[in-house]
């Protein structure tokens, strides 16, 4: 009886393990609350996951990968110009505090600093390609040996070629007799990129999850507080401005400073409780999952809108198998792209499923997946001295953002998977069908 | 008067030689009057001439044009197909027209969601660029030095930029290189000249009756098809016909797939000229400064030239040892105003004589796929006396300005120049 209990206590202590406590990781660092504008978490090197070492009488031959761009400015000019406006009303009715006054100062420097920018990489951008670059030559330096071939390919976005160069570039300073090629063209829109291939027929069932996202923020965002900083007469503020969207859009850009070496001794978190940044942060987490991810309130489809690509990179895995070629695959695109992928490719809990959204922060954040420059690696192995091409003997381990994924087939020890079964279970999952009609 | 009539013969055989030397050129290389399309060449640049004892170069101010790319507009590749298409539904193509015919269906299969996009012959014109100024120059890409790249917004152009900065990262991996492509930069990358935009439209007639008289399409009608009277009556526009064609004829260049494939044996030697011509007229009255289009046209590029001044100026003045290169990728539209506002290798011809132009302003001498102007600057230690070397295409070139240490130039007098003659148009506006 002892010893039962004893499991007990163990196993509800791993069940608290894995519901760990997301408030804390935000209370330590801000800017994740920031979610998908979170700036990617190994800037500089630091605290760079460790890597197990190659099974013995391995060698990693192949890596396939989809990245996103890196930091950027915000796509929407509105999010910087709207709280402007909202607040020289303000100022102008001589309802501005000097605290909001101050407010208004900095969004109006940045909203200048952004002028004719938005949607572009940043610096901190380009530089987390370099840096993510840089690692995965040096990790896997027999992939990018001699002549080895990298088939780069972008969407046809320009952060995303932007991000593509700066990771093409470093690779080439590391060896120059890399054989590069570089792409971005509609051409491969249909598994590159969102807006195209079978993501176009998700669109309805995507709105159907704005409703649900809105009520969230209507019903547990208050902005009473944050207003009655910047204002003289809060009566006046909740009759005359949109208190919440104008709470939400200093949040947004408020978060996406982090992204600018320009404004790195800009801080404004300050402007929010740390209740506020939270609660900011886990209606937005709750967005993305419902509109991204394996939501049974989207009917769990979602994942499957990056069918196309998760085809090509079997694709392209397979060729490398069967030339036994050494190199790589790159592709560089979306959150929108990364986060569905790996859904649909099962990698840690970024798969979870879950009824009740109140609950959601606490088994699923978007922060860990959806960083600026979040990436997937799917790095091959094969016995050393082999071609590579009997793809028994191929063994897999993927990388989330640079950290060993745990994978949906039993591993053959530690991060590694036998190939052939990963594949199998892929393909079984992409012949799914999915009826994407809203009901 | 019989000295008159000597000098008149004189002129006249220059006339004819000044001609004869177009012709000529292509009569060795059609592949040259492709004009835009023209691919940039793999080899045969002239060495470099010594730069005055002491003179190292330290900043390279550069403007280039996208490499070589697909068509932009489907239409050229489907309207002479269409055509064909016509004479195979009723048994009207000649052994010659089917084989074109088919040809053209497969460069339009190829080109399919690739239209504008650069080609790999145009990737690899500018690793080769980017490796012959790091080998011409080694000194302006020294450790710690910045390369500031920015590209106009067009994919082409982007991807034109990433091929360049990767090769120089490869050759000095301690460069200190940015990339950019944003709104922000248009203004100066590719600006959009309301003014100039409708002078050009003003004299869209005068191109038009060019066009008119000097094409012929009735040979190239001859060679694909076996009935004359059905390809008069059957083809809507058979002059337009014989440009597109022309176009993706001279565009296979710019494809290692198809860089094999040779059409020009359907249009006469007459016909690659007078295309060619049309062309050349057209691209003038676009881009050179006439007073056709009250020579203002070239201004269009005022912004871009300002900020190859004010790089140049701050190069010089800033005190940075290394201050590297400023490269701009964008398109021929506009290398080739800017050359006419430069004045380069006497771009700055005016004339309001069409039927003569050809003879004294050639296009496709000034810009190929991947097309560039250089600055490379020079300066001595314990000197003020900042030299200068333009190159286009890595030629030197020539600006009309006078000098003392050919084919350098004193910046200063350089820059003297480019600051009066912008002067000398009303203010172009720098709005972004």
């Amino acid at each position: 009886m002892k010893r039962f209990t004893l499991y007990i206590i163990m196993a509800l202590a791993g069940l608290t393990l894995y519901a760990i406590n997301p408030q804390r990781q935000i209370i330590g660092n801000f800017d994740r609350s920031a979610s998908n504008h979170y700036a990617y978490p190994y800037g500089s090197d630091v605290d760079v996951p460790e890597l197990t070492a190659a099974p013995a009488g391995y060698e990693p031959f192949y890596i396939d990968h989809y990245g996103r761009h890196g930091s950027r400015w915000l796509t929407n000019g509105k999010t910087y110009s709207r709280p402007i406006n909202e607040l020289t009303r303000a100022k102008e009715a001589g309802m501005l505090n000097l605290q909001g006054q101050r407010l208004l100062t900095a969004l109006s420097l940045v909203n200048e600093f952004s002028q004719k920018r938005v949607g572009d990489l940043s610096d901190i951008g380009a530089e987390q390609h370099r840096q993510i670059a840089g690692r995965m030559f040096k990790n896997f330096p027999e992939v990018f040996k001699g002549d080895a071939r990298v088939d780069a390919r972008s969407t046809v976005i320009i952060r995303c070629i932007l991000s593509m160069q700066n990771e093409t570039m470093k690779l080439r300073t590391l060896n120059p007799a890399l054989r590069i090629t570089t792409d971005a063209s509609y051409h491969d829109m249909y598994y590159m990129g969102w807006g195209y291939g079978e993501d176009t027929l998700a669109n309805s069932l995507r709105k159907t999850m704005d409703p649900i996202s809105n009520g969230m923020y209507e019903r547990c965002l208050h902005p009473e507080r944050f207003v009655a900083q910047l204002v003289n007469d809060t009566a006046w503020a909740a009759a005359n401005m949109d208190c919440r969207q104008l709470m939400r859009d200093v949040f947004d850009v408020v978060g996406s400073l982090q992204g600018h070496h320009d404004f790195e001794d800009i801080n404004l978190y300050s402007y929010f409780s740390s209740d506020e940044i939270f609660e900011l942060w886990r209606l937005k987490n709750i967005y993305w999952y419902i509109h991204w991810a394996n939501a049974p309130q989207n009917g769990n489809r979602m994942p499957f809108i990056e069918r196309a690509l998760l085809r090509d990179m079997i694709e392209k895995a397979d060729h490398a198998v069967a030339t036994g070629e050494h190199g790589a695959s790159l592709r560089f695109g979306h959150e929108t792209c990364v986060l569905p992928l790996a859904c649909l490719m099962e990698l840690d809990n970024v798969n979870y499923s879950c009824d009740n959204l109140d609950e959601l922060h606490l088994y699923w954040q978007d922060y860990n997946t959806i960083p600026k420059a979040c990436n997937i690696q799917m790095i091959f192995y094969r016995p050393v001295g082999t071609a590579g091409n009997n793809a028994n003997n191929i063994l897999v381990k993927v990388l989330l953002n640079e950290h060993e994924a745990q994978l949906p087939v039993k591993a053959v020890g530690g991060p590694y998977y036998r190939w052939s079964d990963l594949r199998q279970y892929y393909e079984r999952k992409l012949a799914t069908i999915i009826d994407w009609n809203v009901k | 008067m019989r000295r008159i009539i000597s000098v008149l013969t004189l002129v006249l055989v220059g006339v004819v030689a000044l001609t004869a030397g177009v012709r000529d050129d292509f009569k060795a290389n059609p592949k040259l009057s492709a004009n835009n399309y023209q691919a940039y060449p793999v080899s045969g640049f002239p060495a470099i001439t010594a730069a005055p004892e002491g003179y190292e170069p330290f900043f390279i101010n550069h403007y280039g044009r996208h490499g070589s790319r697909w068509l932009i507009q489907d239409t050229k590749y489907t309207y002479p197909l269409q055509m064909l298409e016509k004479g195979e539904r009723n048994g009207k193509l000649t052994r010659r027209g089917q084989e074109v015919l088919n040809i053209l269906r497969e460069v339009h299969d190829a080109s399919q969601g690739r239209l504008g996009e650069l080609s790999d012959i145009g990737a690899e014109q500018h690793q080769g660029i980017a490796r012959r100024m790091y080998q011409n120059f080694p000194q302006v890409f020294k450790d710690g030095a910045s390369v500031v790249a920015r590209s106009t917004i067009v994919i082409r152009c982007i991807l034109s930029m990433q091929n360049e900065v990767d090769v120089l990262a490869s050759l000095n991996p301690r460069l200190n290189i940015s990339t950019d492509a944003s709104e922000a930069t248009m203004f100066y990358m590719n600006y959009r000249d309301s003014v100039a935009r409708a002078l050009r439209a003003g004299q869209a007639d005068l191109v038009d009756r060019c066009k008119e008289k000097w094409i012929n399409p009735k040979g190239m009608l001859k060679k694909l098809f076996t009935d004359q009277s059905f390809a008069r009556d059957s083809i809507d526009d058979a002059r337009k016909m014989m440009i597109y064609l022309m176009e993706v004829t001279g565009n296979m260049q710019s494809h290692h797939q198809f860089e094999g494939v040779n059409l020009y044996d359907v249009f006469s030697n007459d016909d690659i000229y007078s295309v060619w011509r049309y062309n050349n007229a057209f691209w003038y009255i676009n881009s050179g400064e006439t007073p056709l289009t009250q020579c203002r046209v070239d201004y269009m590029e005022a912004n871009l030239l300002r900020n190859f001044i004010e790089d140049a100026d701050r190069a010089i003045t800033s005190g940075d040892p290394a201050p590297g290169a400023s490269l701009r990728f964008g398109h021929e539209s506009v290398v080739l105003p800017l050359c006419c506002l430069m004045g380069l290798n006497g771009t700055d011809y005016r004339t309001t004589d069409l039927e003569n132009l050809d003879k004294y302003w050639q296009t496709y001498k000034i810009f190929p796929m991947a097309a560039n102007i250089q600055f490379v600057y020079f300066r001595k230690a314990g000197s003020d006396d900042i030299l200068m070397l333009p190159l286009l295409n890595e030629r030197e070139a020539t600006l009309p300005v006078k000098t003392d240490v050919a084919p350098y130039y004193h910046w200063i007098d350089v820059r003297d120049y480019f600051i009066d003659k912008l002067s000398r148009q009303p203010f172009i506006t720098t709005t972004k």
